[in-house]
């Protein structure tokens, strides 16, 4: 996909909500994701071990949510234009993800500004499981091409 | 016999935490390899990560042309460090906010601390608000920002041991 694919700045509406997907999310993805970071709590690894912890099974480490906000919007998300730059983050954790949840996300751009020469979008997610309880929400920072 | 701590005994990891207090770093050691790992991992597949070309027509002028860190991973690192430190204490991870000055590159090896700022007990828990900070190996700052950590209230009021535990006994 090639920039002119994805929508611009001026056309990203703060307020608007963002197409999203559901997603299952697997053991074998959190201990994808928790061996790319250095994970070795085995509640990320072992259930047999996990079991016997007080979350009863494998649960994904906090920050999931780099790879839930991918897997749970479409290839034409914003999220996803060739030069976008991660400037910050601020999340809240409600509960952990657990292996076998059913991931939903509701987002939307909260806000766009302009500093320093460059565009920004400010953008605000809620992820919730099956059960329809918080796991964890936040809101990103990004600088957007120009 | 052991003889009692100024303030008492100890009621519980939280008890013992003052603002100050460092908690243990965690490291990671940033190659192409772990930078496609964590790529694949999150299915962030932004050619700053994995086209030298693309990293240096996008990134900030005078840096190498190669390609950068995932921001996510230098983020990752952090609850990292914050969860290894709470879990075991019986206290939660709750929130983590970043802020990134620098990017991490191949060779680099990231070392992330935190300090405690403050401390505060709320009708629902009891919350230690650390500052963090992520530095490469010449010492430059990277990311910086603020965890907050939950433990839990004492399921029973802790009692008063006599010697200046009066603030549990008032606040419990």
């Amino acid at each position: 996909m090639r920039a002119s694919d994805f929508p611009t700045w001026d056309e990203i509406v703060p307020g608007a909500r963002r197409e999203t997907l559901s997603t299952v999310l697997t053991a074998e993805q959190i201990r994808r994701f928790a061996r790319a970071t250095g994970e070795t709590d085995p509640v990320y690894f072992d259930e047999a071990y996990a079991r016997g912890t007080r979350y009863g099974g494998i649960i994904a480490p906090p920050g999931i949510h780099a790879y839930l906000i991918f897997a749970c919007t479409p290839e034409t998300d914003w999220m996803r234009t060739p030069g976008t730059v991660n400037a910050g983050q601020a999340w809240t954790y409600h509960q952990p993800a657990r292996a076998g949840d059913t991931i939903f996300l509701e987002a939307r751009a909260l806000d766009r500004f302009i500093r320093k020469q460059r565009l920004f979008v400010v953008h605000d997610n809620v992820f919730t499981n099956q059960r329809g309880e918080v796991v964890c929400a936040g809101r990103g920072w990004t600088i957007r091409p120009l | 016999m052991k003889t009692d701590r100024p303030h008492g005994p100890p009621l519980d990891a939280y008890a013992r935490i003052r603002p100050g207090d460092a908690l243990p770093g965690a490291t990671l050691a940033v190659t192409r390899e772990s930078i496609r790992a964590f790529g694949e991992a999150t299915l962030d597949f932004n050619a700053l990560h994995f086209d030298d070309d693309a990293a240096a027509r996008h990134g900030v002028a005078g840096a190498p042309p190669e390609v950068i860190a995932h921001g996510m991973s230098t983020f990752s690192l952090i609850t990292r460090m914050v969860t290894d430190w709470a879990r075991p204490l019986g206290a939660g991870h709750r929130r983590l906010e970043t802020r990134w000055r620098l990017p991490a590159r191949p060779g680099d090896t990231l070392r992330a601390g935190a300090i405690v700022k403050q401390i505060l007990e709320t009708a629902g828990g009891r919350w230690v608000v650390l500052d963090v900070e992520v530095r490469n190996q010449h010492d430059q700052i990277l990311a910086t920002g603020e965890a907050m950590v939950k433990f839990p209230r004492p399921e029973t009021p802790p009692r008063g041991s006599g010697n200046g535990n009066a603030q549990a006994v008032r606040n419990p």
